[in-house]
């Protein structure tokens, strides 16, 4: 009822606007003739209308509108001239814009696009790759220092090698040296006698070097186009090949494993490093993997599928034909020519997700850090992997020598590394004895943490110490005449009478060390 | 002796074509034509002469700026309100929200003073002030209406809304007017 009679007063409101149709208007004034209500609304809204009419008087006159009117346009015409003139700069400015926007979103776009211009390339130079290492008639002493020393002859000649590491992030690379490092001959010898293996273990030991040789020449490949080709699988094949040949050391003889590893290794005991040995062997079987390549001008990774039938074929080829010289890879040697513009652009260094090189030197030291990329969940990988590379240090330690012939310089001694550009200084007056011994000792201390061991001494470098320092730097004044050079051999001699003893007492029946 | 020059019925569109054509001095003749109601609209809806100006040129330099861009689909006029309407509003809009920043003495925005303080003044001051309480979207179309006589069908494209609405709106504008006003009944309806 009360929206019937909203609907009529509207619709009156409508009839004093004259904004009704004619019939409308016919009904409006029909009702109004019977309706005394609607006659006296349509009365109060008729006043509404002219009081809200009369209310407003027109709005005071403007004399000067047009004048500021003119005034405010023309200013608006010379900001828009200006805009026009930087029309440019913003255009840039908004392509940074995007071009930010565009890599904070998907910053792989960017490397992707460096990516797909590195697999053009490599269309064009993963034709006809042949494996390298044959060439280089591996021996299984050249594999155990591969485990050992984590470096590979790349030449029959021993000119070039590829050495594997792991930087201070922890991140593992590998490089391509001229000169191999200075290790200790016949290795592999020292080992088995070291362990005192018998003849049936000593090929036990050659087996399981065999199986890693072959499948370790399908890792390195090269071809006419001077291209070669490094599997990012060489970093497990290495960890497998060392886990498994301290395993069997352990195993096969636990007390002179000692004598390799003086404060125990726990992997060799650990019933999940056998599982990530199978584990890294079948994973890098696979014919499908990364590999990083190098050439002249290029460097980039890729997967690539290797196929192993040709490979074992051209190994087969190869053994019947070895001394009538028919491969062409036998004198290979890498090159990448640093004067070429990847270098010049790069400013010896290039990088990219996968990659950091790094043109060390003139004559020719490319660091490839490659980012392993580990598909399966391997049981205690980490920690066997921390202990390896602890287990390699103390190779490494067992095995140091001093170098001969080092230079006769006053006061500093200046290492020159033959395949580098820097030289390192060593300020010796700075060494105090007391340091020396004090950290001889905190090293020997850290073996007795280990109960039940069997120490084994090193003579050689302690004789070194005594024997050939005076001798190496007898032309240098402060070494001879200081009272520390003194204070140092009497010191050596005691600790020398020290450890001759334990050696003694702990050979004769193996006990536990109170601590 | 020349000829009769035969005016045509819709000038606007001839001064916005010969405009865009180059000639700057058909804006000036725009202006001169629709200078007045765009001002008296804004006096009535702001409810004070001093913005009066400031806002009336702003629609004029809108228009200078979009004049190139205008489709001749509507009414010269239409879309000049339309506009004005529309800055109106921007302003009622800002003055909203100054007086929510400044001090309550200040912000009591008083009616215009330039009227005389008699007493038919004050009544209109009254009903003004009352109009001025009224919402937006009910005041805008009963001013159209009532003061600058606007059609319903020029107020629906003014405003952007459809005829009924606009019917609906002014009702309810002068329902809530009465309302309003019911304390000065006897000296306004009398």
């Amino acid at each position: 009822m009360k929206k019937n009679i909203n609907n009529n007063y509207e619709l009156l409101s409508a009839y004093l606007d004259g904004e009704v149709s004619s019939e409308q208007i016919k009904e409006i004034e029909n009702k109004l003739s019977e309706s005394s209500l609607l006659r006296d609304k349509l009365a109060e809204l008729k006043r509404l209308k002219e009081i809200t009419n009369s209310s407003y008087s027109p709005p005071p006159e403007s004399h000067y509108f047009e004048t500021v009117l003119n005034q405010k346009i023309n200013e608006e015409r010379k900001f828009r001239r200006r805009l026009k003139s930087f029309m440019p700069a913003y255009g840039l400015f908004a392509l940074a814009i995007i071009v930010i926007l565009l890599l904070k979103i998907e910053p792989i776009v960017f490397d992707n696009s460096i990516h797909n211009r590195d697999a053009r390339y490599a269309g064009t130079y993963n034709n006809n790759l042949k494996p390298l290492l044959f060439a280089a008639n591996l021996s299984n002493e050249d594999i155990f220092n591969f485990a050992f020393y984590k470096m590979l002859p790349l030449d029959n000649k021993n000119k070039q090698y590829l050495q594997l590491g792991t930087d201070k992030e922890g991140k593992e690379y590998f490089e391509i040296k001229k000169d191999p490092l200075q290790i200790q001959k016949n290795n592999l010898e020292k080992f088995t006698l070291a362990l005192g293996l018998n003849e049936e273990q000593k090929l036990e030991v050659d087996s399981i070097i065999k199986v890693y040789a072959d499948e370790l020449q399908e890792q390195i490949l090269v071809n006419d186009k001077n291209t070669l080709a490094v599997s990012q699988n060489l970093f497990d094949y290495n960890r497998a090949l060392a886990a498994e040949l301290l395993t069997f050391a352990a195993k096969a003889n636990k007390s002179s494993f000692r004598k390799i590893m003086p404060a125990g290794l726990t992997i060799v005991e650990n019933k999940s490093t056998p599982i990530v040995i199978r584990e890294i062997k079948s994973k890098s079987s696979s014919p499908t993997h990364n590999f990083v390549f190098f050439n002249n001008d290029s460097i980039f990774t890729k997967p690539y599928t290797v196929d192993k039938e040709k490979i074992k074929n051209e190994i087969k080829f190869y053994n019947a034909n070895r001394n009538s010289q028919v491969n062409e890879f036998i004198n290979y040697e890498v090159n990448v020519n640093l004067d070429s513009n990847l270098a010049k652009i790069k400013k010896y260094k290039y990088f990219n997700d996968s990659l950091f090189v790094l043109f060390d030197s003139n004559s020719f030291n490319i660091k490839v850090h490659v980012l392993p990329k580990v598909d399966i969940d391997f049981p205690n990988m980490d920690s066997i992997f921390i202990e390896l590379d602890k287990a390699r240090e103390n190779f490494n330690e067992f095995s140091f020598h001093f170098q001969k012939n080092l230079p006769k310089i006053k006061g500093n001694i200046k290492f020159k590394y033959s395949d580098s550009l820097h030289n390192y200084l060593y300020d010796i007056e700075k060494i105090k004895v007391d340091s020396i011994l004090e950290n001889t000792f905190k090293q020997l201390d850290s073996l007795k943490i280990k109960n039940n061991f069997n120490f084994q001494f090193n003579n050689d470098s302690l004789d070194i110490l005594i024997k050939k320092l005076p001798e190496l730097y007898k032309n240098n004044e402060w070494f001879d005449n200081k009272n520390e050079v003194k204070k140092l051999k009497k010191e050596i001699e005691e600790l020398k009478k020290e450890m001759k003893e334990m050696k003694k007492k702990l050979n004769e029946k193996p006990q536990k060390i109170k601590t | 002796m020349p000829d009769p020059q035969i005016l045509q019925l819709d000038d606007d569109f001839t001064l916005v074509k010969r405009f865009v054509d180059g000639h700057e001095s058909a804006f000036n003749q725009l202006v001169s034509r629709h200078k007045d109601m765009v001002r008296s609209i804004i006096y009535v809806t702001v409810n004070h002469s001093d913005y009066i100006d400031d806002i009336a040129q702003d629609v004029f330099v809108k228009i200078y700026k979009n004049l190139k861009h205008f489709r001749y689909e509507s009414q010269f006029s239409t879309w000049v309100y339309r506009i004005t309407i529309n800055k109106c509003k921007d302003h009622l809009r800002k003055m909203k929200i100054r007086r929510v920043f400044l001090p309550i003495s200040d912000t009591f925005e008083q009616a215009d003073k330039s009227y005389n303080h008699s007493e038919t003044s004050n009544t209109k001051e009254v009903v003004r002030n009352a109009i001025s309480k009224l919402p937006e979207k009910l005041k805008i179309p009963l001013l159209l209406k009532d003061i600058e006589g606007f059609s319903y069908q020029e107020i629906a494209d003014s405003v952007q809304c459809e005829i009924g609405t606009v019917k609906s709106r002014i009702f309810r504008a002068r329902e809530k007017l009465k309302t309003i006003l019911e304390p000065y009944k006897s000296e306004i309806f009398k």
